[in-house]
């Protein structure tokens, strides 16, 4: 399942998948591996994802 | 290299370790059958004991607090609840049945190879496998015995250690 809160929150700062991957340490694929629902991130890295964008971790990560 | 990259990679060198892994054993077993010799496959040998150790070593030094899992690969709950502990039993049943059929297998075939290969395929040592057969029943029974009481103390331990170590990551 895509996580669309993380594309939305992504595209509110204005940030392309490589500046975001830039900004937490990883590649471009998997971020958009992340995005698409293809990749479950370590805590670690949903922590550094949110950080980036300002978010927090059930903003970006949780499903209701 | 990122957690996703590491994550792939590990997961294709332990499938290669895992083929790499049977290969051994298989040419070990090769070369022990042809010539009957243990010196023939040392190396073999060596290498199928040392690498489950080094396996062992390197994902104990990670020192993360894993799931205790059952021989079959199933995860055995540590709780102390009367069910959980009913479910522990049975995986350790289930262990040590696996564990003494397939050493049963092995003797039988191994008792059955040698004396096909010094006498010929005769009848006469077909009966002398049947008569072994409580003989390896008896055997089976043993080891079935030995490794539950071993399963069911390691197992135990493990658990009892898993509940532990969570604790600690409580606090």
């Amino acid at each position: 399942m895509k996580n669309k809160k993380m594309i939305m929150a992504r595209l509110e700062r204005d940030l392309s998948q490589a500046e975001l991957a830039k900004a937490v340490g990883v590649s471009r694929q998997t971020i958009g591996l992340i995005e698409s629902g293809d990749y479950n991130p370590t805590l670690k890295l949903c922590k550094a994802i949110c950080v980036a964008l300002g978010k927090t971790l059930d903003e970006l990560f949780w499903e209701n | 290299m990122d957690e996703r990259q590491k994550s792939a990679v590990s997961a294709a060198m332990a499938k290669v370790l895992v083929i790499l892994y049977i290969g051994v054993v298989i040419v070990g077993v090769m070369k022990f059958v042809t010539n009957f010799r243990i010196v023939d496959c040392l190396w073999e040998m060596a290498t199928a004991v040392a690498v489950p150790l080094l396996v062992l070593l390197f994902t104990h030094r990670r020192k993360r607090t894993v799931f205790p899992m059952s021989l079959a690969g199933l995860a055995i709950s540590p709780d102390r609840t009367k069910e959980a502990k009913r479910g522990r039993v049975k995986a350790y049943l289930l262990d040590s049945l696996q564990f003494s059929l397939t050493m049963t297998a092995i003797q039988v075939v191994w008792a059955a190879w040698q004396a096909l290969r010094a006498n010929g395929m005769r009848l006469s040592v077909w009966s002398d496998v049947l008569r072994a057969i409580p003989q390896w029943l008896g055997d089976c029974g043993v080891c079935f015995i030995v490794f539950l009481a071993l399963d069911t103390v390691l197992y135990e331990w493990k658990s009892r250690r898993y509940c532990r170590e969570n604790q600690e990551y409580l606090i």
